[in-house]
């Protein structure tokens, strides 16, 4: 009974170096596959995050600039020229048949550090009360590099990450973003809307 | 004492590896399994794109609303209708009712990149003339503006043309572009009007 004996002997060294190396082949395919696809989507839910906090900070800047009027806007000029900090005052109701408007408040960049985009109340007061909406402000918006030119062709020049742009009662909000991935790859997004003051106020109570 | 099975085994098959059989159905089990793996991984990366182009969508209809809502009520219907020769600063001047959204791409039959569009209550009354002429009608049937009603604010739902006296303004701007996933159609409404009148 040759047959059923080598039948019954196991596999050959030579029958086992194939399979183990075909299986090291499978499972290195299988784990670089897994691997970049892993890192992909580390990197899209680091790129859906930023995309997301830019979108929370725009509308919350949109929502402050609804509520506000045309002449309360500091700098009150008009496009082309913009502005990386904004002044307003929001419509809070109305009070024995006059309106009532809220302390001056302010958007804008941290002298200092211009990562920082901040909220202020009473800007210019002692207990002025500051929040900051985010910490990833890109030093220029996207496409633009310092130089003294259009780069990203919206014609302005060297556009800080923040800007208004304001067009009568309109304003232009642009905003980018930058952070790093965990593995160092720098991502940015950039959002823009326009929203118009929808509130109109005679004697503005801004200093001028 | 070894006694002999009373069944003795006389074929070797089981212990000499994987028939054809069992190969070809451990495989299309391995293919399913991995299709579904990849398949998820493909559709998290579409859901990202889903929702970059909703955002990019949602912002920039928003904007040319709110671009809208900058002008005088009187100045929308002919700065944003499809008719260029009343543009306000000259014939071609005016934004018309068509306009581009950077990196949104426009369908495949698109005669060009713009994806959106936009309506307002006017019907053309040229009686299928060469020249279309649009006017401002309350009596339009366009039910997705909510028409027919009252434009001008008189109580009355007329023919007339009322494109130098309405007092509110149901615009409806579509965009229909190219998805990650195919075709996509995004709809948003609103009502423009002026509660100040000087």
């Amino acid at each position: 009974m040759p047959r059923l004996l080598h039948s019954r002997s196991g596999a050959t060294l030579v029958e086992v170096i194939l399979a183990i190396t075909l299986l090291a082949v499978i499972a290195y395919q299988g784990v670089t596959v897994l691997s970049s696809a892993t890192e992909a989507s580390t990197e899209d839910t680091a790129e859906v995050m930023l995309e997301d906090q830019a979108e929370v900070v725009l509308e919350r800047i949109a929502k402050a600039i609804l509520g506000s009027s045309r002449e309360s806007l500091q700098p009150a000029a008009d496009a082309p020229f913009t502005t990386e900090d904004l002044r307003y005052q929001v419509h809070l109701g109305i009070e024995d048949g006059e309106v009532v408007w809220s302390d001056p408040e302010m958007i804008g960049l941290e002298d200092v550090n211009e990562s920082k985009l901040f909220w202020a109340s009473n800007p210019d007061e002692a207990d002025s009360q500051r929040v900051v909406w985010t910490n990833l402000v890109r030093p220029y918006l996207e496409g633009e590099i310092p130089n003294g030119m259009d780069d990203n062709g919206n014609g302005i020049i060297d556009e800080k990450g923040l800007s208004f742009v304001v067009d009568r009662r309109a304003v232009t909000i642009r905003l980018s973003l930058a952070r790093q991935t965990d593995d160092g790859e720098p991502i940015v997004t950039t959002v823009q809307t326009t929203v118009t003051c929808r509130h109109e106020d005679e004697e503005p109570d801004v200093a001028p | 004492m070894i006694t002999p099975h009373p069944y003795p085994r006389t074929s070797t098959r089981p212990t000499t590896g994987f028939s054809l059989l069992e190969v070809l159905i451990a495989l299309p089990i391995i293919a399913i399994a991995a299709s579904m793996l990849f398949s998820t991984i493909a559709a998290a990366a579409r859901q990202k794109n889903i929702h970059r182009e909703n955002r990019r969508v949602t912002l920039a209809v928003r904007s040319v609303l709110e671009q809208m809502r900058n002008e005088d009520l009187a100045s929308i219907f002919p700065l944003y209708n499809a008719e260029p020769f009343d543009d306000p600063s000259g014939p071609g001047t005016a934004p018309g009712n068509r306009f581009a959204i950077e990196g949104i791409a426009p369908r495949l039959d698109a005669a060009d990149a713009r994806v959106a569009e936009i309506f307002l209550p006017a019907i053309d009354v040229s009686g299928g003339g060469p020249t279309p002429i649009w006017q401002v009608r309350e009596d339009a049937v366009l039910p997705d503006l909510g028409l027919p009603r009252d434009l001008n604010l008189d109580s009355i739902v007329d023919d007339q043309d009322h494109s130098l006296d309405y007092r509110v303004l149901p615009v409806r701007v579509e965009v229909s572009w190219q998805g990650a996933l195919g075709p996509r159609t995004l709809v948003m409404q609103t009502v423009l009007t002026e509660f100040r009148q000087d």
